[in-house]
């Protein structure tokens, strides 16, 4: 580790591409194993930073940035706000392009060298450009644009030693790698009433560009002219950027098809693929193999057998334990109190831990794992292509497809990402059905866990059948009440690839870590709420105040209410003990719907209220009880002899 | 003949003739504008356009297809 006390400056080279250019295994590539990725700040967007690995020039640190993928550098959405922020206090910029799309890439390339900041172009995926028999002139592309273009195949690591030998050049002043263009006359005119007035070249640019953060930063207040002269630089650009591309290709044939990705665009062969993928994905992968194998070695061999055991033998070797038995406790014998909440059936060392660590994480990692392998290999554009039709029909559109799988993961972080959605009712219809009817991994686990127990499919399909009936029906009300428009949507597909082991695995373990640790503090105070409502005998009030509803409505034994009262606080704690209650299976259908359509977890309605209002987020959470109380108790009768 | 991107068919090539206002930018950073050939790979129904050029390929919603004009090229 280097020390950094005594470090003048810390150099920092940012990584700037389109989306899927192959920025990140380049990261990964400079950086080596340690990457701190970080959320940021108010967003879920990933930015991973890091040292360059072994390496120091003159007292100072190099700090290598990934940021989000975008198609240009201003404040359309949070991506490019993420994304400007580093660029605009970067030392070096490299511009990641892809080789298979120039035309497109090259225009936040001519963006960048506008920006005046020193830059290196790396034309990544040339592979595939060969594949192609795409011919580059890459010293005319050199004079076109005044920088250095290099050329590399990220996958094989070799390639990428010219990348890493320029940036050693460039840091150890060996020669000026990174250069900064010649500026054009034309674009001096348009920002020039903005040099004038703010110091930053690359900052006047982007306010003559209409950046309206930029321009508040800098106490301007751009009229209605800007979006005219926006037009105008923007135009401008995209000229100079097809004549640039028209000069530089100088043979290829773009008669090879990709087969594979076109037919996932095909309507019919697309939908069957997707239910097949999400039959794997959801059913046999996380629901069968994680939930069921994986959870169940972890849960019944190692905490029941080993951690538990253990923990038990200590804490009731200097505390009493009063297992099963709900009396309160707390006034007549504390220390039978302080054992039962440390480790009794819902101890915070037993339970808690066990929960966390042979149920959560690993249901949190498969999920994960399954979205980067999706994300990776490019399929998750083409279903967002495939559903846009019928989510424009549920008031929403393609975008809503991202938070609506993450909320597979966890709703809360899923209502965070619907940030990138565009207009407030898309917002709105997909914050509420993402917190009516889209469980989250622990709970799928579980609730696929129970469900397994019944055994065959049929359970599975009466399960969500429900809840695609309720997504639909809430979605088409929702979509006829709400005003406003839910928007269109415009999206670069790119080509299918087969993802790399290293960066899925990288991807999958830190974005675990983001979730388990925030998790876990939530989890134990949980835990402990839990325990000591035990302990004072609150719980069995409680319990017995809801039978009725339990008993009457739903049909259910009282012990339920617990699972649907830690429901409320996180909504993975809800299947907290649902797996020792004995059920009818008609019975355990019924829990399982009702504690998927029940409330919002507190954070997520948290972070509703922060997203939209409060006013949303009530009505949001008091219809969630409705819908799964009347559907429930609806399901109840239908399931009676089942 | 005037048409909208929605109703072409799969196969077709055809030239951008007209966008919208409200897409200008986002389009031309995408390397789309008027004057562009571009050939249509696939057509959900009720659903987005599928348009590709050399290697590139882009979707196109439903409401935004039918706002953009293009003419037949072959
Ligand atoms: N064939 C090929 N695939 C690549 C190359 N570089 C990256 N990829 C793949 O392209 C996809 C996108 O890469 P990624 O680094 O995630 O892109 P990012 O979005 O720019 O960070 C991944 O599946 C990579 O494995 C390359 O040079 N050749």
């Amino acid at each position: 580790m280097m020390n950094t006390e005594n470090l003048i400056k810390t150099i920092k080279i940012v990584l700037v591409g389109n989306p899927n250019v192959g920025k990140s295994v380049i990261f990964h590539y400079l950086t080596g194993v340690y990457a701190e990725v970080s959320n940021y700040p108010g967003t879920t967007i990933e930015v991973a930073k890091a040292l360059l690995e072994n390496f120091a020039v003159a007292d100072k640190a190099v700090e290598i940035i990934d940021t989000p993928g975008v198609y240009g550098i201003s404040s359309f959405n949070d991506e490019e706000k993420a994304t400007r922020d580093f660029v605009l206090d970067a030392d070096y910029i490299i511009n990641v392009v892809s080789a298979t799309t120039l035309k497109r890439d090259l225009f936040l390339t001519k963006q960048l060298t506008e920006l005046g900041k020193p830059t290196l172009l790396v034309i990544n995926q040339y592979d595939e450009a060969r594949l192609n028999k795409v011919e580059i002139d890459l010293k005319k592309l050199e004079q076109s644009l005044g920088i250095k273009v290099i050329t590399s195949i990220a996958i094989k690591t070799k390639s990428l030693d010219v990348l890493k030998q320029k940036i050693l050049d460039q840091l150890n002043l060996k020669e000026n790698t990174f250069l900064v263009s010649e500026t054009n006359v034309e674009l001096e005119e348009d920002i020039k009433e903005f040099r004038e007035k703010v110091l930053s070249r690359a900052e006047a640019l982007l306010i003559a560009e209409g950046d309206l953060v930029v321009a508040e930063r800098n106490a301007i207040v751009l009229d209605d002219s800007s979006s005219s002269l926006r037009e105008k630089i923007y135009t401008r650009r995209r000229k100079e950027v097809n004549k640039i591309y028209s000069e530089i290709i100088t043979k290829a044939d773009f008669s090879k098809r990709a087969i594979l990705g076109r037919l996932l665009l095909n309507p019919i062969i697309g939908t069957l693929v997707a239910l097949a993928v999400l039959y794997f994905f959801l059913y046999q992968f996380l629901g069968v193999f994680i939930a069921g194998t994986i959870v169940d070695f972890l849960e019944n061999q190692i905490f029941a057998k080993y951690y538990e055991p253990v923990v038990r033998m200590i804490v009731s070797s200097f505390l009493t334990i009063n297992s099963g038995s709900l009396e309160p406790l707390i006034f007549t014998d504390f220390k039978a109190a302080l054992g039962t909440f440390l480790a009794g059936d819902y101890g915070v060392l037993t339970l808690t831990i066990t929960y966390l660590y042979g149920l959560l994480a690993p249901l949190v990692f498969g999920f994960y794992f399954g979205l980067a392998i999706l994300e990776d290999c490019g399929y998750l554009p083409r279903l967002a292509v495939l559903t846009d039709g019928v989510l424009s029909r549920l008031g929403m559109n393609g975008r809503a497809i991202i938070p609506l799988i993450l909320g597979g993961g966890c709703v809360t972080m899923a209502v965070v990402t619907t940030k990138l959605l565009k207009t407030k009712k898309e917002k709105i219809i997909t914050m509420a059905l993402l917190g009516l009817s889209i469980p989250c991994s622990a709970q799928l686990g579980v609730i696929q866990g129970l469900l397994s127990n019944i055994g065959g499919p049929l359970p599975w399909l009466i399960w969500s059948g429900v809840l695609f009936t309720v997504f639909v029906l809430a979605g088409t009300v929702m979509n006829k009440l709400i005003p406003g428009e839910c928007g269109d949507f415009v999206s670069d597909i790119p080509p299918m690839r087969i993802p790399v082991l290293q960066n899925i695995l990288k991807k999958t373990l830190s974005r675990s870590k983001v979730f388990l640790d925030e998790a876990t503090p939530a989890f134990f105070i949980a835990a402990a709420l839990v325990a000591f409502l035990q302990v004072t005998g609150i719980l069995d009030n409680v319990i017995n105040f809801c039978k009725p509803l339990m008993s009457e409505v739903l049909l259910l034994p009282k012990e339920v209410t617990l699972s649907f009262i830690l429901g409320m606080v996180r909504r993975d704690f809800g299947a907290f003990g649902l797996m020792d209650i004995p059920m009818s299976a008609g019975q355990l259908i019924t829990s399982c719907v009702v504690l998927t359509l029940f409330v919002p977890c507190i954070a997520t309605v948290a972070v509703m209220i922060k997203e939209s209002n409060w006013k949303s987020a009530l009505i949001i959470w008091l219809s969630s009880w409705i819908l799964a109380l009347g559907c429930g108790a609806l399901l109840a009768r239908m399931l009676i002899h089942f | 003949m005037r048409m909208n991107l929605k109703s072409i068919k799969v196969g077709q090539k055809i030239e951008i003739t007209l966008i919208p206002q409200e897409l200008k930018d986002e389009l031309l950073r995408l390397g789309i504008s008027a004057g562009e050939v571009l050939t249509c790979i696939s057509s959900i129904p009720g659903g987005p356009v599928i348009l590709q050029q050399e290697l590139q390929e882009l979707a196109i919603g439903e409401a935004f297809s039918k706002k953009i004009e293009c003419k037949l090229v072959s």
